[in-house]
C-alpha cells in the first residue's frame, strides 16, 4: 500500500465548483468573489493524499470477492467482469474545506457553500489526478484500468465502507476514518474501486 | 530496575515493526494482527525474542489496533492479556535486565468532534479501558504511537496519566510535508504533549530516518522531555503485488548519529523494518553518547496546529470575548447562540489578534457548561490558541480538559485558595498561566511590592513542579484617574520584571478607567509600557490607534526588521483596523466571507434593493438610516421580509440560484442584527421551530440555510445542531412547546435514526408536526417514514412552517 502526497492536481474547474453550488452555466461576479473568498481558506492548507492495495477479485454471477471479502453487487461485478486483479484506494484533500464550512457557516451561509463545492471538486480533481498515476504504472504492465466505483454507488452497499477500511486502514496511512453511520472524516475523501483488464487487442 | 532508572542511564533501543513481520508469516491484509496474540502466541513471542536477540531494550505488545471501539469487552481483555504475556515470556527468556514491555497503543480509528463524530470524553474513555487492562496484565510503560491528531493523542495521555503512573511515551506520524493529518507541526506537538506530562515524545511512521531528521530538530527546540524516533525503512513501493521499502538497514543505521544530533536519546523502526535494522541501530548507537536535552525556558502556548511563543516580540490577546460592557455578547450567551460568538473571534483573528481571551462569566448561567461549548466552538473556527479566563476554577478545569493545545490560564494570584486550586490544573493539562501580583492583602501600591507577591507564587508554582518559563507576571493596572502615580508605579513593576527575566502582561485599558477619551490614554500607555518590557497584552485588536502603536512599537524597536511588517501594514491599510467593518454595539463588528459588497452596476438606494443584491454592509447601512425614522417592525415588513420573498419566488422559479438567495439571507441577517441591537424588548416571534441534524449524520449545510432562512421570516429557530439522538430532539420540543420539529439528513444510513426520531415524536407529542429534507429523500420515502411534509429546498419548508404557524392552535 502506497501513501501518496505527489499528487498533481489540475487547476481549479470553476465550471464543475458551480456545479457543485448547483449553478448550471457561467459564474457572475458574485459567484466568482464567494469561490474566492472561500479559496483562501480552503485551498493554502489543502493535504491531496491517497493510498491504494492491488487485490485478488473473482466474480461469479452478482457476487464479487475481492481481497478475501464478499460482496454481492451486480453493478460491481459487471465492472470487474474479465478482471483477476483490482485496484481499492482510498483519496482525500484533508480536513481544510471542512474547517473552512464550519468557519463560515455562522455569518456566511454563502461562502461556506462555496467552501463546500470548492472541497468536492478538489477531491475529484485528486482522484483523477490518481488515477491517471494508476493507469500509467499499471498501464505499462499490460493492464487497463475500468472506471472507479464506490460503495453506494448502482448496488454496492455502502456497508461495503467498512471492508474496504479494514482491507486499506486509510486511516493510519492518510487520515481518514470512518464514522459511526458510515461518513468518512475529512467529508471530502472518497474510496474506490478499479478493476485492472488484461489489456488484449479487443480492449485496447 | 524500573523504565524510569532506566531512561536516564544511555541510549535506548526500541524494536522494529510487527506488523509486516505479521504479513510475511501469513497475516492476511484485512486480518486483525492483534488476534494473533491468541491464535498463534509463538509466532509473536518469537518476533519479540528476535528484536531482544538484535539489541531492543524496549518491546512493543501486539495491541496496535486493540480499542474498545474496535472490539468487544471481553475480546479485548484476552488479546491484551495474552500479547503482555508473549512479550513478558520472550523478555524473561532473555534473562536480560535492560528490557522492558511496553503497552502499544495506536489510534482508535475515529476521529475526534469536531472534525469528526467522537466525543474526546469517550476517546479518553477507550483508552482508559487499554491502559487499566494492560498495566493490569502487568506491562513496564504504556507507547502511545503513530498518533495523527494531536487531540488524539492528548486523550490518549490523558488517559494513561488518569489510569497509571506508568511512565508514558508518546509518538506521532509526521507526513512529508512534515505535520499531523490534523495540520500540527512538531513544535505544536512537543509544546502540547511535553506539557502534559509524557516521559518522553518522538516520532514514528509515514516517512524514513532521513525525513524524521528536521521533525526532530524541530521538536527538541520546544520540548522539555526527552525524544525518539521511530522512522519507517524508508518509502514503500508495491511490486507483484508485495510492498517493499527503499531504504537497507545498513543506511538506515548510518542516519542514526543524525537523529542523535538532532536529539534522539532513544530509536527503533517502524513499517518495513525487522532484526537486521536494529541490529544495525545497536552497532551504531553503541559509538553515540546519549544527547544531553537542550532546557528549554521557552514560554510557549499552543493551538491545535499553531504554536505562540511569549517573549520579545510582543503578544496581542483580543479581549472581545468577554460580556462586561456588551449586551449583544450577553444575549448571545444567555440564548446558547455560540455562532455569535465564533464569529467575533474570526474578526479578532482577522484583526491581527494572536491569542484569544475567553471570558463567558454571566449572572444567572452555568459558566461550566457555557464555557465548555464556547471552547469547543471558538477552537472550531479559528487556529489561534486561547486564554481561558475565568475565576470559577471548576469552569477553568472543564476547559483546559478539553482545549485542544495549550493554553494560557488566565489567572493565578498571590492568594492561597487561588494557588491551591489553579497550580494543580496547570501541572495536570499544562498551560502558562497569567499570574496577577494580589493577595489576599489586595494590590500592594509599590512596584517592590507586587514583586514581593511574584515571588511567592514562583516559590508555590516551583513546589507544584512548575517552572518559571511557564510564568507570566500581570502587575495589574490601576485607574490613573484615582492615583496619580500608579502609571508610573506600574511601569517601573515591569521594568523590575524584565530585569529579573520574567514575562509580563497587561490588561491595559483599565488604566484610562475613569477618563474620556479612553483610547488615546490607553494607547500612549502601551507604548510605554511596550518600552519597559511588557511581554503581552490583553487589547479590543479593532482599535486603529492600538493596532498602530503594536506595528510602529516592533518597527522602533528592531523587532521588526527593516520595519518590513510595519511597511506592509501600512501600505495594505491594516493599520485603519477592518476595512470593511462598521459599528454595532458601539464597537466594530466582524465582517467575513467576500471583504466587501460586490459592485452594483445601478446602485442601491433602498433596504430592498440592498437585500435582493446581497450587499450585507449597505443593508446595515440603509438599516441604521431607516431606524431614524421608521419603527423596526415596519422596517422588517415594507423593506426586508418583501425582498426575501422576490428571491425566493425567483429561486423557486429557477431564474436564480442558491448563492443568491443566500447572500440575500445574509443582507438580510445583518439587517436584523442592526435591528437587535436597537430593539430593547426581543420581537415578537412567530413560533418556535426545532431544526436538528438527525443521529448519525454530520451534514449540516442544508440545514443551516434553512435555519438562516426562518431565522429572517421571524421564526425562533433552535437548532440542535448535527449527530443528535432522538431523544434530545424530543426533550427539545417540549421544552420550547415547539409545534413543528425540522429533520435533515444526507445519508442512507442515517434515514433510519430519521424515522425513530418521527416515531417517538408523533408518539410522545402528539400535535407536532415533522418536515424532513436532505438529499436522499424523496416525497414517497418521507411517506413511508411518517413524515408531515417533505421539502426539496429550503423555501418550501419557510411556505410550510408559515402554514404550521398559521394554524389557530399554533398561534
Amino acid at each position: 500500500m502506497i501513501p501518496t502526497t505527489d499528487l498533481n492536481l489540475s487547476p481549479v474547474c470553476e465550471r464543475e465548483v458551480l456545479r457543485y453550488m448547483g449553478i448550471r452555466g457561467n459564474a457572475t461576479d458574485v459567484e466568482r468573489a464567494l469561490i474566492s473568498a472561500a479559496a483562501a481558506d480552503v485551498l493554502p492548507a489543502l493535504t491531496p493524499r491517497a493510498c491504494y492495495a492491488v487485490l485478488d477479485v473473482a466474480t461469479g454471477g452478482d457476487v464479487v470477492n475481492i481481497g478475501g471479502r464478499t460482496v454481492r453487487s451486480r453493478s460491481l461485478a459487471r465492472l470487474l467482469c474479465g478482471a483477476t486483479r483490482a485496484v481499492i484506494f482510498a483519496a482525500t484533500v484533508g480536513p481544510s474545506p471542512d474547517r473552512a464550512v464550519r468557519k463560515f457557516e455562522r455569518l456566511s451561509p454563502a461562502t461556506a457553500l462555496a467552501a463546500d463545492a470548492l472541497g468536492s471538486e478538489r477531491v475529484e480533481a485528486a482522484c483523477d489526478a490518481l488515477c491517471a498515476t494508476l493507469c500509467r504504472d499499471f498501464g505499462a504492465l499490460g493492464y487497463k484500468l475500468t472506471p472507479r466505483f464506490s460503495p453506494g454507488y448502482g448496488d454496492l452497499p455502502l456497508d461495503f465502507q467498512r471492508d474496504v477500511f479494514d482491507l486499506l486502514s486509510p486511516d493510519r496511512r492518510i487520515g481518514v476514518t470512518l464514522g459511526a453511520g458510515l461518513l468518512m472524516t475529512p467529508t471530502k475523501s472518497v474510496t474506490a474501486i478499479l478493476g485492472l483488464l488484461p489489456a488484449t487487442p479487443a480492449n485496447g | 530496575m524500573n523504565f524510569r532508572e532506566y531512561m536516564g542511564k544511555g541510549m535506548i533501543l526500541l524494536d522494529g515493526a510487527m506488523g509486516s513481520r505479521l504479513q510475511s508469516a501469513g497475516l492476511i491484509p484485512g486480518e486483525m494482527p492483534e488476534r494473533w496474540s491468541l491464535s498463534h502466541p509463538d509466532v509473536i513471542e518469537n518476533i519479540h525474542r528476535e528484536y531482544i536477540a538484535a539489541g531492543a531494550n524496549v518491546v512493543l505488545t501486539n495491541t496496535f489496533g486493540a480499542n474498545p471501539l474496535r472490539m468487544e469487552d471481553g475480546e479485548l481483555c484476552e488479546v491484551i492479556t495474552a500479547a503482555v504475556g508473549c512479550a513478558r515470556r520472550a523478555v524473561l527468556a532473555s534473562g536480560r535486565e535492560d528490557v522492558f514491555v511496553a503497552l502499544d497503543i495506536g489510534p482508535c480509528g475515529r476521529m475526534l468532534a469536531p472534525l469528526g463524530d467522537l466525543d474526546f470524553e469517550a476517546a479518553v474513555a477507550a483508552f482508559s479501558r487499554v491502559v487499566t487492562l494492560g498495566a493490569s496484565a502487568g506491562c513496564d510503560l504504556i507507547f502511545i504511537e503513530t498518533m495523527g491528531d494531536v487531540y488524539e493523542a492528548r486523550a490518549a495521555l490523558l488517559a494513561v496519566r488518569e489510569a497509571c503512573s506508568l511512565p508514558v511515551l508518546v509518538s506521532c506520524a509526521f507526513g512529508a510535508d512534515g505535520r499531523l493529518f490534523t495540520g500540527a507541526t512538531p513544535a505544536v506537538v512537543a509544546t502540547v504533549l511535553s506539557s502534559l506530562g509524557a516521559d518522553m515524545i518522538g516520532a514514528n511512521c509515514s516517512v524514513g530516518p532521513l525525513e524524521m531528521v528536521a521533525v526532530l530538530s524541530e521538536m527538541a527546540k520546544y520540548s522539555t522531555v526527552p525524544l525518539f524516533a521511530k522512522p519507517n525503512a524508508g518509502m514503500p513501493s508495491v511490486r507483484d503485488g508485495r510492498t517493499f521499502y527503499d531504504v537497507s538497514a545498513a543506511d538506515f543505521a548510518a542516519i542514526a548519529p543524525s537523529l542523535v544530533s538532532a536529539g534522539a536519546c532513544a530509536l527503533g523502526g517502524c513499517c518495513g523494518t525487522d532484526p537486521t535494522y536494529i541490529e544495525a541501530l545497536s552497532q551504531a548507537v553503541k559509538k553515540l553518547d546519549r544527547p544531553t536535552p537542550v532546557s528549554n525556558n521557552r514560554t510557549v502556548i499552543s493551538s491545535y496546529t499553531t504554536v505562540c511563543e511569549i517573549g520579545r516580540d510582543p503578544v496581542l490577546i483580543g479581549e472581545r470575548i468577554n460580556p462586561t460592557g456588551k449586551p449583544r455578547l450577553k444575549e448571545a450567551l444567555r440564548t446558547k447562540d455560540y455562532g455569535y460568538l465564533a464569529a467575533e473571534a474570526i474578526g479578532e483573528e482577522d484583526a491581527g489578534a494572536h491569542v484569544l481571551d475567553v471570558n463567558v462569566g454571566l449572572p444567572g448561567t452555568d459558566e461550566v457548561e457555557l464555557i465548555t461549548h464556547v471552547v469547543r466552538e471558538i477552537q472550531g473556527v479559528t487556529t489561534l490558541p486561547l486564554c481561558i479566563d475565568t475565576a470559577n476554577h471548576i469552569a477553568m478545569e472543564a476547559a483546559l480538559r478539553l482545549y485542544n493545545g495549550k493554553a494560557l490560564i488566565n489567572s493565578v494570584n498571590g492568594k492561597r485558595e487561588s494557588l491551591d486550586s489553579i497550580l494543580p490544573l496547570a501541572k495536570k493539562y499544562g498551560g502558562v498561566l497569567i499570574c496577577l501580583t494580589l493577595d489576599e492583602q489586595g494590590i500592594p501600591p509599590t512596584a517592590e511590592g507586587r514583586f514581593a507577591i511574584a515571588e511567592k507564587i514562583i516559590a508555590a508554582a516551583r513546589e507544584h513542579g512548575i517552572p518559571e518559563s511557564e510564568l507570566v507576571f500581570d502587575p495589574l493596572c490601576l485607574a490613573v484617574s484615582a492615583d496619580s502615580g500608579s502609571g508610573r508605579e506600574l511601569l517601573r513593576a515591569l521594568e523590575m520584571f524584565r530585569a529579573a527575566g520574567l514575562k509580563t502582561s497587561l490588561g491595559i485599558s483599565n488604566i484610562s478607567f475613569g477618563l474620556p477619551e479612553r483610547d488615546a490614554v490607553n494607547s500612549t500607555f502601551f507604548a510605554l509600557a511596550l518600552g519597559a518590557g511588557l511581554n503581552a497584552v490583553i487589547i479590543n485588536p479593532h482599535s486603529t490607534r492600538m493596532m498602530e502603536v503594536y506595528h510602529t512599537f516592533r518597527a522602533l524597536s528592531g523587532i521588526d526588521e527593516g520595519c518590513r511588517d510595519y511597511i506592509a501594514a501600512a501600505t495594505n491599510g491594516n493599520l485603519r483596523a477592518c476595512t470593511s467593518a462598521t459599528a454595532v454595539d458601539g464597537k466594530n463588528a466582524p465582517a467575513i466571507g467576500a471583504k466587501s459588497d460586490p459592485v452594483c452596476e445601478n446602485g442601491t438606494s433602498t433596504l430592498a434593493q440592498a437585500v435582493k443584491r446581497g450587499m450585507r454592509d449597505r443593508a446595515r447601512e440603509l438599516t441604521r438610516a431607516l431606524l431614524d425614522s421608521l419603527p423596526p417592525l415596519e422596517i422588517i415588513d415594507r423593506e426586508i421580509i418583501p425582498a426575501l420573498n422576490e428571491v425566493g419566488v425567483a429561486y423557486e422559479k429557477g431564474t436564480c440560484y442558491l448563492p443568491t438567495l443566500l447572500l440575500a439571507a445574509e443582507a438580510a441577517s445583518s439587517a436584523f442584527e442592526v435591528i437587535k441591537s436597537v430593539m430593547t424588548a426581543a420581537p415578537t416571534g412567530r413560533c418556535t421551530v426545532i431544526l436538528a441534524t438527525v443521529e448519525g449524520d454530520v451534514h449540516d449545510i442544508g440545514k443551516n440555510i434553512v435555519r438562516l432562512l426562518l431565522e429572517n421570516y421571524g421564526f425562533t429557530v433552535v437548532d440542535l445542531g448535527r449527530d443528535v439522538p432522538p431523544d434530545a430532539i424530543l426533550s427539545a420540543a417540549r421544552e420550547h412547546s415547539a409545534p413543528l420539529v425540522g429533520l435533515s439528513a444526507l445519508m442512507t444510513t442515517t434515514v433510519p435514526a430519521m424515522e425513530r426520531t418521527v416515531a417517538l415524536l408523533h408518539s410522545k407529542l402528539p400535535g407536532v408536526r415533522v418536515m424532513v429534507g436532505g438529499a436522499v429523500l424523496t416525497p414517497e420515502y418521507a411517506a413511508a417514514i411518517g413524515a408531515d411534509f417533505y421539502s426539496p429546498d429550503a423555501m418550501g419548508a419557510v411556505r410550510y412552517a408559515e402554514r404550521v404557524c398559521d394554524e389557530p392552535e399554533n398561534r
